[in-house]
């Protein structure tokens, strides 16, 4: 660097000095700005949501899984988009406490195409106040894949996307200003760890390397090897 | 020259692709449904079996279904108004439903009568559950059976409900049910008011039974095995509604539905299948 700015020892000491002194007069004034620009704007309260897919094991069908998850607003209504094509689903959602204690008349039916990538699902129609999953209760469902859950390049993945109702408070007016509407939140990974495969693809990965055999001269030891990962890689499809 | 007829060749065929791929695309029916959500995991689960089935992923898919809810009433309504290829109906005919419309039935179901697990009550007959559901009998002191004392907090379900009205036809005539009871709007909700509330009374679908006490009826059981037996006197079929009768994409399901062997199969997880 003191190449660069052709000063060297004590010249590229004050440079730096200077520099640093800069950094700090803009960093603090950029702070009070910061601070001054958000006691003038109004604080949004959004929405955080989590939750996580569980493989389940006594299903009418394979590649059922369960999935629950929350969030820090009451929920008026919800979408689940995957990465897999789903086939089934539940059509009632209960939202449920901590306890797994119904949560009252928090009931939701969903609806979808099927097969598609995903599933909606929404409080009971017509009423007021709208059915909502209150905030701190979860959302516990099941769906099903069309396919294999493994029979990708990439691990399966569920995404939630939420609806609530935002609140934005400006207390510097008296009386405070508050406005609320309904928005949908960011996409949020659901937790799929318990689903992940252990081997993607593994059929198609198969089929791939026992193709190799026969395109080796036969009685060569390149064949052989071939073979070999063959054998091996069939035995993992059949596996997985 | 050549070429140039070759390029024009290849542009035509190009174009023919264009206009072939959306038309193939839609080639591939959707059979939309809406109505009872008693009816409505049974047609899922239905809907997912025939996605599967050897002959509908042979053809690459053979059809797509999008499924709605809303109860008995509004899948009458939106099939008999070309809304929806077929409606879920969890009650028989009414004399009041618009004409031209057929009730294919596909499997039945059993309605229980269901309390709190705080209350042991075994069984009630025809007469008991006529008292408590009309509002003539009031507390739990006065049921028979009952270990409970206090005000019966009897639940129901609304309006639009094919169940609410097959309940009505099968354990309430000529009686009606009690003006003041609780309505819900689903099984899901009521199974969850008995799981809530220990004074609770209600009914529900035989695939709806986590956590609550299922009382006897006239002496049986109300469970699967005695449904399927015939036993059960509390069984009605459940079916899809289509206007005129069933054809094309959904004459094929439901003619799957009521032969397959899979699909019988999957009937008879939480319902008595057709055959």
């Amino acid at each position: 660097m003191s190449d660069i700015l052709n000063v060297q020892g004590e010249g590229l000491r004050r440079l730096l000095l200077a520099f640093g002194l800069a950094l700090a007069v803009f960093g603090l004034t950029g702070l009070a700005s910061a601070v001054n620009a958000n006691a003038e704007d109004e604080v949004i309260v959004g929405i955080n949501c989590s939750g996580k897919v569980e493989p389940v094991e006594d299903s009418l069908f394979p590649d059922s899984f369960s999935y629950e998850f929350g969030c820090n607003q009451d929920i008026s209504a919800f979408t689940l988009v995957s990465n897999r094509l789903i086939d089934n689903f539940s059509t009632e959602v209960i939202g449920v406490d901590g306890a797994g204690e119904p949560g009252d008349a928090q009931d939701f039916f969903c609806t979808s195409t099927v097969p598609s990538y995903g599933f909606g699902c929404y409080g009971s129609p017509g009423k007021t106040p709208p059915t909502v999953i209150t905030n701190g209760n979860h959302a516990i469902g099941e769906f099903s894949m069309f396919d294999d859950a493994c029979a990708a390049d990439v691990q399966p993945r569920v995404w939630g996307i939420a609806q609530a109702e935002y609140t934005s408070t400006n207390d510097l007016k008296d009386p405070p200003s508050v406005k609320t509407w309904l928005a949908t939140s960011e996409p949020f990974l659901l937790n799929t760890k318990a689903i992940n495969c252990k081997v993607l693809n593994a059929k198609a990965k198969a089929q791939k390397t026992c193709a190799r055999v026969k395109k080796m001269k036969k009685g060569s030891n390149a064949r052989t090897k071939a073979r070999k990962l063959c054998v091996r890689a069939r035995a993992a499809a059949q596996k997985a | 020259m050549k070429s140039s007829k070759r390029t024009i060749l290849g542009f035509l065929l190009a174009c023919l692709a264009f206009v072939a791929m959306p038309v193939a695309a839609q080639a591939k029916p959707t059979i939309t449904i809406s109505g009872s959500t008693t009816v409505a995991p049974l047609a899922t689960q239905l809907a997912k079996g025939y996605l599967k089935s050897k002959k509908c992923r042979k053809n690459g898919g053979c059809v797509k279904f999008k499924i709605l809810q809303g109860g008995s009433d509004i899948g009458v309504a939106d099939v008999s108004r070309g809304r929806v290829t077929l409606g879920m109906s969890s009650r028989i005919p009414k004399e009041s439903d618009p004409g031209g419309i057929v009730f294919n039935e596909i499997a039945k179901d059993a309605l229980c009568v269901a309390t709190h697990t705080d209350n042991k009550i075994n069984d009630m007959t025809q007469d008991q559950v006529q008292d408590v559901f009309s509002g003539a009998v009031r507390d739990w002191s006065d049921v028979p059976g009952s270990n409970l004392n206090g005000t019966v907090n009897v639940t129901i379900r609304t309006a639009a409900s094919g169940t609410q009205d097959a309940f009505d036809k099968i354990f309430m005539a000529p009686k009606k049910t009690f003006s003041g009871a609780s309505q819900k709007a689903s099984n899901g909700l009521i199974e969850q008011q008995l799981q809530r509330d220990p004074l609770a009374l209600g009914y529900l679908s035989l695939a709806f039974q986590k956590g609550v006490h299922i009382v006897n009826y006239k002496g049986v059981p109300c469970t699967l095995r005695a449904a399927k037996s015939g036993q059960y006197p509390g069984t009605r079929p459940l079916f899809l509604v289509s206007r005129g009768p069933a054809s094309g994409a959904s004459k094929k399901w439901i003619n799957w539905i009521r032969n397959n062997k899979q699909a019988l199969r999957i009937a008879s997880s939480s319902w008595v299948p057709f055959k």
